[in-house]
Order: structure tokens, then sequence, then C-alpha cells
């Protein structure tokens, strides 16, 4: 392994033989432990306004900005973790919901204009390899869903092709995820331009899942950054902080959608847990510093890996740091075995829709990272 | 003496939620207001829930929880539900934790109901449950209750409205907005009506600790007849003041409950497990908390019914809850003018019985969630205006 990588100091990294859950578990930084225990103190146990506390909208535009993406405050919902943000995005702009529930009064005239767009009746449009969440979350209310084909030349992402085939069928919503949860690919800046001028040409929504953007090394282009006005941005805060458990996320939704996902946010749940809003504002304090050691140190462990494998083409290769994906086929079965019988847990592909597919997070404990690299080099070699 | 004024101009209505949060952003603009609208109590998170929480902060990063929630949560909700209600769940297949009582209205309805199916609704109610029905596309078909009955459920009107579409009973006791508590009788006719024409009961427990004058609450899935066809909701958040922690639960038969579970995956995933702790420490922790808010409420609900006695108004039964829901038609006024204007002149809000519906437009909710200082300075500045009003 790479002894010159930035190390964190071992007490802050907790949990590390947990490789299935995509990102490296680490401790909750001080300054968010403080921010909670303060807000306690401070009595902020009532409910909070609906999107969210405006500390944490605030730190989440910021965020955004960091991404290239300029958004107001009055733009970001804050919700109960990921989930909540993906199921928010995806069920609260489909017009049936739209009719009934925020089709009230003066808001009508407001909605339409862009709930119109999509129909109940038309499929909603999803990657065939995407993380289970988004076919969670559109099961809830049976939605039409229609699936756009990956490629192995994008990392398991779908095609532009496949986007345009999904917008050409009638799908008014579709869903993507940069970068792919699985594999780690994100789409490119020309490709994201395709999208967006797909999007905008089919008069159609995306749903715009970034949660491990933070983990891409070098560029990263967010679909918000060219088609602002047809995105919900969604997304986890803060990976890599050890928040995993106590859930908080976001949408940045387009402004004339801001109302809509907003009622809905509070019929799911009024708000999210104060005292852990607060908590979560707390942590971007030290977001970008502890982030970026541990990308340093992601990056350095993968590369290390990626010598001992080269040439190997079942591995995937992403711009996203946290994940490594390999292509197994039939001895996909054996490396979960083998990984779950040396006490590490992978995820299995079959649950994205890319069964032979392995996927095991980056471990910035390079002892641990060592010991899974050598169970995997057992079963590409 | 009060001076005599003209009556205001019926006020433009928005409806429902929309209605709600408006009126709320117009109240935060004033100083002085006072909030007597939401149901937000007061009262501090008693210190040895914020102490376990800050302990759980403390221990910094902890895996994930199971979406059904913490093992520990699961068991101590249990206990509850078998102390508090008298209902047997086992915890590891038939309690899902939830993000407070919203989210458990929310996965129940969605849960239960598929479009186009019938659940039969006594109203007024919280109007949470109009969007939740409205989400799953399926049909809330009222029940109404009369204020001159103490807003209590007419079996007979149950059984009346039931078709062959008709797949749940919501009881909601006591109740959201009407105070009034389902009498036990009541209950049990209920739950013959539920099981002879094969009804899931949503029964809605959430103020079941704040019971007045004698009431007496009977929980639905405590009859052996209606546990397997009950979903139980509650939460935390009204009888340990802590709305903002977002921490509730769903009990019921396993079956049910591994389908919401499914759904509960699918919404949002577990419940925060900072959330979780401070649910523990609540319910496992020493009651006097409750028992002491139950005193404090008992106290401020005297208050309120005599200032909206010397107003004028009626309020059926108020057996329970945090609020009165009052008839104010001795104004002449509907509720959304008159809220208006009391707000617009006086700066107190309380919540226009239009927003629970449009047949609701000659009544007010006004909780009892303020200090009782706060309290009678706000209904006597309220009053003021009724009462010029009404000269």
């Amino acid at each position: 392994m790479n002894g010159n990588a930035i190390a964190l100091s071992p007490d802050e990294i907790i949990g590390s033989t947990d490789v299935g859950i995509g990102y490296p578990s680490t401790d909750v930084p001080r300054s968010a432990r403080s921010a909670a225990v303060d807000a306690l103190e401070r009595k902020q146990t009532h409910y909070a306004g609906v999107p969210g506390i405006d500390p944490l909208r605030q730190a989440v535009a910021d965020f955004m900005s960091d991404l290239g993406v300029r958004v107001l405050v009055e733009q970001v919902i804050v919700t109960g973790g990921g989930q909540e943000a993906r199921f928010l995005a995806l069920q609260g702009m489909i017009r049936h919901y739209s009719d009934t529930l925020f089709a009230r009064g003066d808001r009508k005239a407001r909605y339409l204009a862009v709930y119109d767009i999509v129909e109940e009746s038309l499929p909603v449009a999803i990657p065939a390899v995407v993380a289970p969440g988004a076919r969670a979350a559109l099961a809830v209310r049976e939605r039409r869903v229609t699936t756009m084909p990956v490629d192995r030349s994008t990392g398991l992402l779908p095609t532009i092709d496949g986007i345009e085939q999904a917008l050409e069928g009638g799908s008014r919503l579709i869903y993507l995820e940069s970068p792919s949860q699985l594999t780690g690919f994100t789409y490119t800046l020309e490709q994201v331009a395709r999208i967006a001028d797909l999007v905008e040409a089919h008069d159609a929504l995306c749903v715009w899942d970034q949660s491990t953007a933070p983990s891409v090394v070098g560029e990263y282009v967010s679909l918000a950054s060219v088609a602002a006005d047809r995105t919900a941005t969604v997304g986890e805060l803060w990976p890599g902080l050890g928040l995993e458990s106590w859930q908080i996320g976001y949408v940045v939704a387009p402004a004339a959608c801001v109302e809509g996902l907003a009622a809905l946010k509070q019929v799911l749940s009024i708000c999210t847990s104060t005292p852990v809003q607060w908590a979560a504002v707390g942590a971007h304090e030290v977001f970008g510093e502890r982030h970026s050691v541990l990308l340093t140190k992601m990056d350095s462990a993968r590369r290390d890996v990626l010598e001992a494998v080269v040439g190997d083409e079942r591995v995937l290769v992403g711009e996203a740091a946290n994940v490594l994906a390999l292509n197994l086929g039939d001895g996909a079965a054996v490396a979960l075995q083998r990984l779950s019988d040396a006490g590490f847990a992978a995820v299995d592909g079959t649950s994205f829709g890319a069964p032979g597919v392995v996927r095991v997070a980056v471990s910035p404990d390079e002892q641990v990272a060592e010991a899974v690299y050598s169970v995997l080099r057992g079963v590409t070699s | 003496m009060a001076e005599r004024r003209d009556k205001p101009a019926p006020t433009p209505k928005k409806r429902g939620t929309d209605l709600l949060y408006s009126l709320i952003a117009q109240a935060r603009q004033y100083d002085d207001a006072v909030i007597l609208g939401r149901g937000d109590p007061d009262l501090d998170t008693p210190s040895h829930i914020v102490a376990a929480a800050n302990a759980a902060i403390e221990a910094g990063y902890e895996t994930g929880s199971p979406v059904a929630g913490l093992d520990e949560l699961r068991e101590a909700i249990a206990r509850r539900v078998k102390r508090v209600n008298n209902i047997d769940v086992d915890p590891e297949t038939e309690v899902v934790v939830t993000n407070g009582g919203q989210e458990a209205i929310f996965l129940i309805v969605n849960t239960l109901l598929s479009p186009g199916d019938e659940i039969i609704v006594p109203v007024p109610t919280y109007n949470s449950y109009n969007d939740a029905i409205s989400f799953a596309g399926a049909v809330m078909v009222d029940v109404p209750t009369r204020v001159d009955e103490g807003f209590h459920i007419d079996p007979d009107r149950v059984r009346a409205a039931i078709t062959d579409r008709t797949k749940s009973l919501l009881m909601v006791s006591p109740n959201n907005p009407t105070a009034s508590v389902i009498a036990p009788a009541t209950v049990r006719e209920l739950v013959k009506i539920a099981v002879e024409n094969r009804l899931t009961i949503i029964a809605d427990d959430i103020y079941d600790q704040f019971l007045y004058d004698g009431a007496v609450h009977l929980s639905p899935a405590s009859l052996s007849e209606a546990r397997e066809c009950t979903l139980t909701l509650n939460s935390v958040s009204k009888a340990y003041a802590m709305t903002g922690w977002r921490a509730g639960w769903v009990v019921g038969p396993a079956d049910l409950m591994k389908r919401l579970a499914a759904v509960k995956a699918g919404v949002s995933g577990p419940t925060s497990v900072i959330a979780q702790r401070g649910a523990i420490a609540a319910l496992n922790g020493p009651q006097d908390c409750v028992r002491e808010a139950h005193e404090i409420y008992e106290r401020r609900r005297q208050i309120v019914l005599s200032a909206l006695g010397d107003m004028g108004f009626t309020c059926g039964l108020p057996e329970g809850g945090q609020f009165a829901f009052a008839d104010i038609s001795s104004t002449g006024l509907d509720s959304v003018t008159l809220v208006k204007h009391v707000l617009d002149k006086t700066h107190v809000l309380i919540y226009p019985g239009f927003a629970f519906g449009q047949e609701w437009e000659s009544f007010i909710r006004v909780t009892f969630l303020q200090p009782e200082e706060v309290l009678r300075d706000a209904l006597e500045r309220a009053k003021h205006e009724v009462l010029t009003l009404q000269a």
C-alpha cells in the first residue's frame, strides 16, 4: 500500500471493516457533536421549518456552489437522509400528486407550469443498473417505470442513446446517478451537456442523484450547472463524516418546484430532526478539509490495487474513489463468499440490477484495504 | 366597554396546510406574536432525555439502524404500548420506528390503500390524513361528527358509509382537532363493524396520555378481535415535548408491519439514531414528566375553555388532547376571516376550522401550548377583539 498517503488519525477511522456501505466509516467530527449538543442546550427540540434550518440550507447552497452550481438558499430542502431526498424528488414531480395535493388555491398556477410536464400515465425512466433506493421510492406509489439501458463503456451508467430512447418513448421524468453508486463512474462535461439538451428538447425533468459526488477525483459536473430549472439534485450530508446513521440529506429543487416539494416534505415528516440538522451545520465546518484528506487516502489506496490488477478488464475504474467495482460474472459469488469469510461486507450488484458485479468500498485503513484487496486479487487472478 | 367595530370583510381562502403555514408565516412577522395554533408543546424536552441524547452524540459514530428501528427502541415501544394501551406486540416483527407520527400516518395510509380504495374518516380530522390519502390515490369518505353531539362518532353513520370498496376505518382518539375521545363502548362497536366488513383500523393514539374529566381511552388493538386488523400509531412528540426530534412508531400484526417496513424503506430508510436514542430515553426513563405535562395542560385547558366561554363560543366536549375546537358562529364570521382579523389586530394566532374542511369554517382550534401567563394574556387580547366585533 502507499505509505505516503495522508493519514487520518487512527481514532477517526471507525468500523472500517464495513466495506459495504459505499463510503468509509469515520468518526463524527467534534464540530458536529458540539453543534448538536449546543442545539439541545439551546432547546432546539421543537419543529424546525419544513425546508430546514437556514444555516444548513446555506451550507448546502455553498456545497453546490463548490460544484459549480449557483442556487438560492430557498431552493434547498433538508431531508431525513438520502432516501427521503430520492423519494421526495421522484414522487413530488409527478402530475398526479400536483393535481391532488399541490393544486390548491393560488399554488395551482405556479405548480402546473412545471407539473403539467410529468403526467402520471407517463413512465418514469430509471437506469437499468441503479441503487435500490430509486426503485424502492417509485414502488411506494406504483409508478410506471421504464429502464434506460446501460453500457460497460459508460461504467454501467445509462448511455446517452438510452436516455434519448426513454425520452422519445414518452418519459418526462428521468432519474440519473452520477457517480454511479455501484461503479463510481460519472458523466463527462460533454455528456452532461448532451443530457441537458435532451431534457430541454423533450420538455422533461431530471432527478440527479449525486450522493457520492465528493469522492470524485478531478472535475465533477452536476446536471444542475447546465439545466438548473429542470433538475432536482439529491444527495446525502456529509459523506465520509460518519453521519450515515444520523440520516440527513438534501434536495435542491428547481425554483418553480420548491414550494411543491416542501409541501410533500411536510406531509412526509413535517421537518427533519432539528438537533441532527444543527449537527450537520457543525459538520460542514470541517467537511472540506476532512473530506480532502479522506479522498486523498481513498484515491491512493485505490491506485495501489489498480496497479495490482492492471489490464484486468473485469475491473471497472470510475472517477469516484470511494468504490471499486469488479465484473466477475459467475465468479461474483465466490468473491462475495471469500470477502464474507474474511469478515468483510461487499455489495452484490444483483441488488442494483447488475448480477455478476461486486462493489467494494475503498477503505482508508491501509491494513483493511490490503486485506480486502488480497482477497480480491485471489479472485481476479 | 368594548367599542363597536365594523365587521371585517371575508378573507380570500387558502385551504388545509397551505392556509395554516401562511398564517404561521404572518404571525412570525410580529415580535409579540402568540401562536395558539400549532401542536408544538412549549415545554422543554425533559433533561434526562436530553442527557441521553447528548451521550449518544458524544459517542459519535454509530452503525446504521435497521429500517424498522433499533432493537432497544422497538423493545421499549412494545413495553410502552403494553403499559399504556394494553396492546401485545412482538418487538421483532410488529413494531416499526418512524420519523414522528406524521411519517407513521403516511406509511400506514400508503401501506393499506391503493388507488380507488375507500377509507372512512370521521371529520373533522387532521389535515395530514387528507394529504396522505390523496397521495395514495385513495378516496376519503367523510363521516361527519357534530358539535352538539360532542363530536362523537355515530357507528350507524360509519356503517352506512361502507361500500364494497371500503378498506379502512380511521379512529383518532383523542381527536385532532375536536379533542373528543371515543367512548370504550363506541370503540367496541366500531371494531365490530370493522371486523364484520374486513376493514383495517387505523388507530391514532397520539394524544392518548392527555385525557380530562375522567375520559377513558381504549385502544382498538387491545381488543383481541381487533388485534390482527389494526395498525396503531403514536410518537414521543406530544407526551415528551419532542416534536423536533422526529421519532414515532407503528405497531400492528406482523404481515402488515412487514409491508409497512418495505414502504418505509422506499420513503426514507431508517430513522435517525439520534432521534431513536432520545426516544429510548423517553420511553424507558421516568414518566413523571408526562404526568406533570398533563397537570399543566389540564390547568391551561380550564383557562382556554373559560375564555372561549366568555367569547360566547361552545366547544362540544373536549375530553382530551392539547386544544379545544370551538364554534364561533355567534360572531357571524367565517373562521378564516375571524382568525385573520384577530391575528392582524392582536398578533394572536389561532387556527381556523376551515383549514380542516370547508364545513368547519365556523370553528376555530385553540391549543394549550403556551405558558399560563402568556395564554391568559393572548386570550384576553383575542377576547377583547371578538367582543368588540360582537358589540
